[in-house]
């Protein structure tokens, strides 16, 4: 299996390049990682897209490891001819359904950060697993910390610190890994 | 009073001295078995009392008494104090606790320190906790409650804390949600932390402390017209109205009253603790000022709805509210 870091590591590699597609299979399992645009394009005025210029992949298990077939989809000379279709497909439904949100499961008020001196427990970009402390929600002295419950990279904090927070409201939204 | 409490009285009076039996039961006009009694129950409770035959009884180190594994084992509980860990000195019983609780403590595990060099109120705000002068504790509880009642056990314990201090005939007040008051002064505080797992509550560390034998010069200045300790409150009383507890002795009462209101409010519900919370209630039907995140309101302070709630009659309408710390006026 690719591990968070090494996904993290290659994320890295194809911002910072001038590609816009990096394939990679090992084990039988298959890593797909796009961009819509190289690395130097600057994102058109107006028409932003909630992350666009950001790199968007997904990690796709094979149902039979190492079966020949999968390895001969994998060879890039055939992508390379329909460029268009893939591409859409990523940056449209599949990368929202990755999306998961972190509801309040209490009435009460958010805290980012332990106290008012400390860094917050998470900030964008931070990566999370499911015993990660993401917040503390506060309801009559009762300080009660808020896990993640799934792993993933925070990619919006959708309330303000010192804020009173319903049940069920979302708190973070998370791109999840799984 | 009790034969045992007019008992504890008069060695308390003459402590470091001696008292014989004889002279107890003259004085008290009960049997020299009555007395005996009295002191055995007395000893059980974690009172340090020596017994020297041709000189009688006498209470030792009754101000700044360590605590002592003997305390734990005389206790009359089923679960709560049975797993605990004691120390001289901590940083913070609740960082100790939690890091417990992680480990797999069980539900009722205790730890006390007789000072705390780091002791936290909330939002890591600090808390005097000066060598041997109160209780330091923190609880681990694992009540398997839904998190979206949670919020109802620092009501639950402030209710134990007031029925513990009331045992020594003391008459606490509980302003919402957590703190424990004598005339108008904080004798008592409560910090819980809890952690989640989904929509249950794993565990919650209840963090305690209370102030028993400070002198007004043991409080931080910015404290000394808010804080007050149980001696503080036995001797402004003209000593009369209350008996001042050894620390032991408070602690094995206090674990005994939060282990009796916890069970009670996990076998039933908030709202058969509702009233026990409300007669005690500080600043029932006066104009308060509750200050909530960035939010101050003012208004009438109703009490408590159903689910431990804070109700506010302010000049426009009703308010719930579910956050918040009364001001001090």
């Amino acid at each position: 299996m690719f591990t968070l870091r090494e996904i993290k590591e290659l994320i890295r590699t194809l911002d910072a390049s001038s590609l816009t597609h990096i394939e990679l299979e090992r084990e039988g399992e298959r890593l797909v990682l796009k961009k819509d645009h190289p690395s130097a394009s600057i994102v058109p005025a107006g028409s932003y897209t909630g992350g666009s210029t950001a790199p968007t992949y997904s990690s796709v298990p094979s149902p039979v490891p190492s079966a020949p077939q999968l390895a001969e989809g994998s060879v890039p000379s055939g992508d390379q001819t329909q460029p268009e279709a893939p591409q859409k497909t990523v940056s449209a439904s599949p990368a929202e359904d990755q999306i998961t949100l972190i509801k309040s499961p209490m009435v009460g008020t958010f805290y980012a950060a332990p106290n008012p001196d400390a860094p917050p427990y998470v900030n964008v970009g931070d990566t999370v697993k499911p015993d990660t402390v993401v917040c503390i929600i506060e309801a009559m002295k009762l300080f009660n910390e808020i896990v993640a419950d799934v792993e993933g990279t925070i990619v919006d904090i959708l309330v303000q610190n010192g804020t009173l927070v319903e049940y069920g409201q979302p708190l973070f939204k998370v791109r999840t890994t799984s | 009073m009790t034969v045992k409490d007019q008992v504890y009285a008069r060695l308390l009076e003459l402590s470091p001295r001696y008292v014989s039996g004889e002279a107890l039961a003259a004085s008290l006009g009960v049997s020299r078995t009555a007395i005996w009694k009295a002191i055995r129950a007395l000893k059980e409770e974690g009172l340090n009392i020596e017994a020297r035959h041709r000189h009688g009884y006498r209470l030792l180190e009754h101000d700044n008494r360590l605590l002592s594994e003997d305390h734990f084992t005389r206790l009359r509980t089923q679960v709560f104090g049975k797993a605990y860990r004691l120390y001289t000195e901590v940083e913070s019983t609740q960082d100790i606790a939690k890091a417990w609780a992680n480990e797999g403590a069980p539900h009722g595990a205790v730890v006390v320190s007789e000072r705390q060099t780091k002791g936290r109120g909330r939002l890591s705000r600090n808390w005097s906790s000066p060598s041997g002068k109160g209780l330091w504790l923190s609880v681990i509880l694992r009540p398997g409650c839904p998190l979206s009642v949670a919020h109802q056990l620092p009501l639950v314990s402030a209710v134990a804390v007031a029925r513990s201090l009331e045992h020594f005939g003391f008459g606490p007040r509980l302003k919402w949600p957590n703190d424990v008051m004598i005339v108008d002064r904080k004798v008592a505080g409560m910090l819980i932390e809890g952690q989640g797992e989904l929509d249950r509550l794993k565990y919650a560390v209840l963090g305690i402390g209370i102030n028993v034998l400070q002198s007004a010069d043991d409080f931080p200045e910015a404290l000394r017209t808010r804080a007050i300790s149980l001696k503080m409150a036995h001797e402004e009383s003209g000593e009369r109205f209350y008996t001042l507890p050894t620390r032991p002795q408070l602690l094995m009462v206090l674990l005994e009253r939060l282990e009796e209101e916890i069970s009670r409010w996990e076998n039933e519900s908030f709202a058969m603790l509702q009233d026990d919370w409300l007669k005690r209630a500080w600043r029932l039907h006066e104009l308060i000022e509750l200050s909530s995140g960035r939010e101050r309101v003012r208004g009438r302070f109703i009490g408590i709805d159903a689910h431990g709630y804070a109700l506010l009659q302010t000049e426009e309408e009703l308010l719930t509210l579910t956050s918040g710390e009364i001001a001090f006026q």
